[in-house]
């Protein structure tokens, strides 16, 4: 059975990426899935050659004919997105397809088209093979998005007969999180320790916990504050959620990454230590 | 009566599905005619709300009961309302070897009690 | 003036931005719409003396005139309203509150309902000086709303800065929408560089004009500067990365009650943004 598992974080900038990546060259038989469709960044410390190459259409959106609208605004008072202006054009970043302006027009000048909302790229990394997207811009839905990027990863697992998927989330709670965890087996958490942090944390457990998957904690940089680390662990103890690492800070991380090298394979010693093993065996053991 | 199965593939020899709502093909098992059909699940793309359209794909094609890895809370107010049965397989058997199990009575009905998690 | 400080990348110091320009500002109002995680009240600490409900609507389905045509199902693209056997089913959740499931009805049996998706907080943080925030309820799926009605409040203020929502999706489009200035908090890292290119597309698309500010300038390399000169856009400041720094953020303070090394920044960033008397 495939075994997949989200790396989030309530806070955004709090190591998530950076965690993910670390793990990738500890784990074979992987398949990557970058979710965080709006800053896909892994693709930076994996570069690999890309393979295909998709345009990902979301949903429908509305087009209207100007020789059939008769300016009559049905539309415009119909829509609850403010995505048609009284002028009857449409401002395509609040739409969200709903496809009621179609259906009051009384000219038939509206119709659906399909419309791409953003890219897929299928890679070859050393690593294994990597799915990741790019959202346009300004666009609604990444939540499909999402959804569409680890469809293709579970295609791409099922193909080369992969066992686990490594997914790097977004930060936030909303529908584009949803859809990272929904169906997962295993969600790690990353933290820091921070006001922030904290009351991010909190939010996001929440969210996990109306999933059933089985949810852990990484408290990154937990010696910047010690204090709030106490209190990070005091509270992961209340939820009964697993606290299961804790990682030092150390500049040589961020400077790893700016030299384009992962950091767990270039000599950072918390890499060789203990913990960082029984935490990659976690996270393989299906 | 018509006995739907999720499926991992489309014959009656692949493995069922270890998900519901996003399972790649729905298995229908006829037991006046005693064939099996397969459709598509056209639920499994679905960005939200799959759980409910996979319901919705099983009832209109008219099934009775249907067996399940596992089901997320709108699945089954679904299912109650489609007045569908759903029975628990276990993972690693065929859609053939599951439907057996549930004639044989091996699967355990699915009540709400039973049910983990909310999505 | 409207300022929005966003970034793609999180954790690049918006937050630490938005509340250090407003607290050296004496006439200001501040507003969070970063709903999905709002962070800034943790600085700000001020006594909230009002909080509103946001809601959304979603249908309730009459079934004494239901007649089970089937018409609102195939209608909704989101899934929300399913009309099974004997009755329609709704999923609150999953409605995007768009009134098509009503409009196609055709036996008037769909009204809606209000459901709560979020709040918003009003809270005074001494003279001349106004800070508000939403918060959107854990499980709903999108924080427009909130973000919009936080806007069309504060829509009137003199000088209004909007901590916006990581990333380039809707939520971020919904928060600078209509800004007259736009300040990216930047990070000298590939991650940062690669995150901020797509804000810069968001914001030139959005026509909308902007300015960087470096923020862990020592942490990185020089990547982002070249990226700035070719692309010729302003460079407003560099901020350090300092271990103390860290701590104070960390702990919920603000760094310019700390540090005069920020202060001069922060006015050096006012200057630069909203011109001499503001400073």
């Amino acid at each position: 059975m495939l075994n997949e598992i989200a790396i989030i974080s309530g806070k955004g900038g709090t190591g998530k990426t950076s965690i993910t990546a670390c793990i990738i060259p500890f784990i074979e038989d992987l398949v990557i899935a970058d979710c965080d469709v709006d800053a896909p960044d892994l693709n930076i410390l994996l570069p690999g050659r890309i393979t295909e190459t998709i345009d990902y259409v979301g949903f429908k959106r509305p087009i209207i004919d100007y020789d059939k609208c008769n300016g009559c605004g049905v539309c415009y008072q119909s829509c609850k997105f403010n995505s048609i202006s009284e002028d009857i054009v449409i401002n395509k970043s609040t739409c969200e397809g709903c496809k009621v302006c179609e259906y009051v027009c009384p000219t038939d000048a509206i119709t659906m088209h399909d419309y791409t909302i953003g890219k897929i790229f299928k890679r070859d990394t050393y690593y294994g093979p990597m799915v990741d997207a790019r959202l346009i811009p300004g666009e609604e839905s990444s939540g499909k998005l999402v959804a569409e990027v680890r469809k293709l990863a579970r295609l791409e697992a099922h193909k080369e007969e992969k066992s686990i998927i490594l997914i790097d989330g977004s930060p936030g709670i909303a529908c584009n999180v949803i859809s990272a965890i929904t169906g997962v087996s295993k969600a790690i958490i990353v933290t820091e320790p921070s006001v922030s942090g904290l009351h991010d944390l909190k939010r996001v457990i929440k969210l996990v916990k109306t999933f059933s998957v089985d949810a852990k904690v990484i408290i990154n940089k937990y010696d910047l504050e010690l204090n709030l680390a106490k209190q990070i662990k005091d509270y992961c103890e209340l939820e009964e959620i697993e606290v299961i690492l804790e990682v030092p800070f150390d500049k040589n991380m961020v400077l790893s990454i700016s030299d384009l090298k992962i950091p767990s394979i270039n000599n950072i010693p918390f890499f060789e230590s203990q913990k960082w093993h029984d935490f990659i065996s976690y996270l393989i053991q299906n | 009566m018509k006995i739907g199965i999720c499926a991992s593939d489309h014959t009656p020899e692949s493995l069922v599905a270890n998900r519901f709502a996003r399972a790649p093909y729905f298995a229908v098992y006829n037991s006046e005619t005693l064939d099996f059909a397969f459709f598509n699940n056209t639920a499994k793309d679905e960005g939200s709300g799959a759980g409910g359209k996979a319901v919705k794909v099983l009832g209109d094609l008219k099934v009775d009961i249907v067996l399940v890895p596992e089901l997320g809370p709108k699945a089954i107010d679904a299912l109650n309302a489609f007045e569908i049965k759903s029975y628990q397989y276990k993972q690693g058997k065929t859609v053939r070897e599951a439907l057996y199990e549930y004639f044989e009575k091996k699967l355990p009905e699915m009540l709400d009690a039973s049910v983990k998690g909310k999505h | 003036m409207k300022i929005a400080i966003l970034s793609g990348k999180g954790g690049t110091g918006k937050t630490t931005l938005s509340v250090n320009l407003f607290s050296s500002l004496n006439k200001v109002t501040l507003i969070d719409a970063d709903v999905e995680e709002p962070n800034s009240h943790l600085f700000l600490k001020g006594n909230t003396y009002h909080e509103e409900d946001i809601n959304k609507q979603y249908p309730v389905v009459d079934h004494d005139l239901c007649t089970l045509c089937g018409k609102c199902g195939e209608f909704c693209n989101f899934n929300a309203i399913i009309p099974a056997k004997k009755k329609v089913l709704v999923f609150d959740d999953l409605c995007h509150d768009c009134g098509g499931c009503k409009l196609v009805c055709p036996t008037n049996a769909i009204s809606y309902t209000d459901k709560a998706i979020g709040k918003i907080f009003y809270q005074s943080v001494g003279d001349n000086k106004q800070f508000l925030y939403g918060r959107l309820t854990v499980g709903e799926v999108s924080g427009v709303r909130i973000i919009e009605y936080l806007k069309n409040v504060t829509k009137k203020e003199e000088v209004l800065l909007i901590d916006s929502p990581p990333g380039t999706s809707c939520s971020t489009v919904a928060a600078i929408e209509g800004s007259d200035y736009c300040i990216i908090a930047a990070e000298p890292t590939p991650f940062g560089l690669s995150d901020m290119r797509m804000v810069v597309e968001l914001l030139r698309e959005q026509k909308l004009d902007f300015g960087v500010v470096v923020n862990k300038s020592n942490l990185g390399n020089d990547d982002i500067y070249k990226y700035l000169e070719e692309e010729g856009i302003e460079l407003l400041e560099n901020i350090d990365f300092r271990e103390e720094f860290a701590k104070i953020i960390a702990r919920g303070e603000l760094l310019v009650d700390h540090s005069e090394y920020v202060r001069n920044i922060m006015n050096s960033i006012i200057k630069k943004v909203l011109g001499e008397t503001y400073a």
